[in-house]
């Protein structure tokens, strides 16, 4: 009997000792999260605080500051003075407890700042520069209608070397199409040198050929680019007739007001930036109607698949839709693939009226 | 991936170094294309491109061949191009190196 109450006490005396040590283990813990942890009464009293805690609130355990923790929820962000905390809010034994752990996440929202801003700033450059590369506005003639589209359109976050541009000189307008080889702002930046540069040719009175010869020596004398592909179509004031010249460049594709779609006869000349290449000029006749549309081959380029099937694709989607905005969107649709946007693509449409 | 698709090799004789390349010459191959050239041409003042072998070429594959067309131009070296597959020659004519480069 007394045996067995000795034991009874000495279970009794272990297990408390037991508690004990798990107290002060909690205690410690409790102490040392760098999380500020609360345990607060269902009316949102403080029943105890860790260090961390403490230390954020001057005044530990004021009923004041106590009640203002019971309002929050998990998922809240907390400003307290100059600093930011997360909350998180542990509901314990049918809500007799609430347990509220504040993370500090300053810093962590000062990297997410500063990535913003980076971001926003880089968007802000992308799209000075695109916008750089392409006319603001095209130019007016009473017959030739005219719509282009640069994918910057759709995604501010493309830039690269593909770029359009409709020159004014004194025997009608020249349609340039061109694109960089490469990518990013380093491309579009060399497409931008481009397109002043032909503009300067064509307003010193060149002719296309002439400019293309010059383009050429420039990209190959200064190493502006590695290689560059343009097509330009001079068009007269009366649209009836446009002059072709290719660097490297897929021909225009003509659509005509009644029969099939057929690419303008041409003849291709090397990219710019080959050494020894030479330019011809060959002539697109324009009936009343007829449009015409000049292409990069962010278009008609995919991975495996010769230039002619994707030539092809391209002249059977530009069937059956009138209009130059509406053909533009056909294009775009079924060529591109609009969700899946990450090549360079721009298109510029010209209509005889 | 790319052993795949695509494959270049060198071999030498009587002062010429042949480059033939098989598969797809493209994004992803173009650099090793490059890379196999400019070692032929290490030791080797003529060159020549079999393309007997190609599948496919794309834009990164042009621009290989036109930065080797001039490399050879700048430095004096004699290149041609021989065996482009039929199906092929109208790629080389549309980009309009079949005005420059010497195809035979």
């Amino acid at each position: 009997m007394l045996a067995a109450t000795i034991r009874a006490l000495l279970r009794a005396r272990s297990a408390e000792s037991e508690v004990r040590l798990a107290a002060r283990e909690w205690s410690a813990t409790f102490d040392a999260i760098s999380d500020a942890v609360a345990v607060l009464a269902p009316d949102g009293s403080l029943l105890r605080a860790n260090r961390s805690f403490e230390q954020i609130f001057d005044e530990p355990g004021t009923d004041r500051r106590a009640l203002d923790l019971a309002g929050v929820e998990s998922g809240d962000e907390l400003q307290l003075g100059s600093r930011v905390f997360q909350v998180r809010v542990d509901r314990i034994d049918h809500e007799q407890r609430l347990v509220v752990t504040l993370s500090d996440i300053t810093a962590a929202l000062a990297v997410e700042q500063e990535r913003a801003a980076a971001l926003a700033t880089e968007q802000t450059i992308s799209r000075t520069l695109q916008q750089s590369l392409l006319p603001e506005r095209l130019p007016a003639r009473p017959h030739l209608e005219l719509h282009a589209w640069h994918v910057a359109a759709e995604s501010e976050l493309i830039v690269g070397g593909d770029w359009y541009d409709v020159i004014e000189t004194p025997a009608g307008l020249w349609l340039v199409m061109g694109d960089i080889a490469g990518h990013g702002v380093v491309a579009a930046a060399q497409a931008g040198q481009l397109r002043h540069s032909m503009r300067v040719y064509a307003h010193e009175g060149y002719g296309i050929v002439e400019s293309l010869d010059r383009l050429n020596e420039l990209v190959r004398t200064t190493g502006l680019t590695q290689m560059a592909t343009l097509a330009i179509v001079a068009v007269d004031d009366d649209a009836q007739t446009g002059r072709l010249a290719l660097a490297g460049h897929p021909p225009p594709l003509v659509v005509p007001r009644a029969g099939e779609a057929h690419f303008a006869e041409s003849a291709p000349g090397a990219p710019l930036g080959v050494t020894g290449a030479t330019y011809a000029e060959s002539s697109v006749e324009l009936a009343l109607g007829d449009r015409l549309v000049l292409y990069t081959d962010g278009l008609i380029e995919r991975p495996g698949e010769s230039i002619d099937d994707g030539l092809e694709r391209m002249r059977r989607s530009a069937e059956g839709v009138d209009g130059l905005e509406p053909l533009r969107a056909k294009l775009v649709r079924e060529l591109s693939g609009v969700a899946d946007l990450r090549d360079d693509v721009a298109l510029l449409l010209a209509r005889r009226v | 991936m790319e052993e795949e698709h695509f494959n270049v090799t060198v071999s030498r004789a009587d002062g010429v170094a042949t480059v033939s390349v098989s598969g797809d010459l493209d994004l992803g191959s173009a650099d090793t294309f490059r890379s196999a050239v400019d070692q032929a041409l290490a030791d080797s003042r003529r060159l020549e491109i079999d393309f007997s072998g190609l599948n496919f070429i794309d834009s990164s594959g042009i621009r290989a061949l036109v930065s080797i067309h001039n490399a050879c131009e700048v430095d004096g070296y004699t290149y041609r191009v021989v065996a482009v597959p039929p199906r092929l020659q109208r790629t080389f004519h549309l980009a309009g190196l079949d005005t420059v480069l010497p195809f035979s």
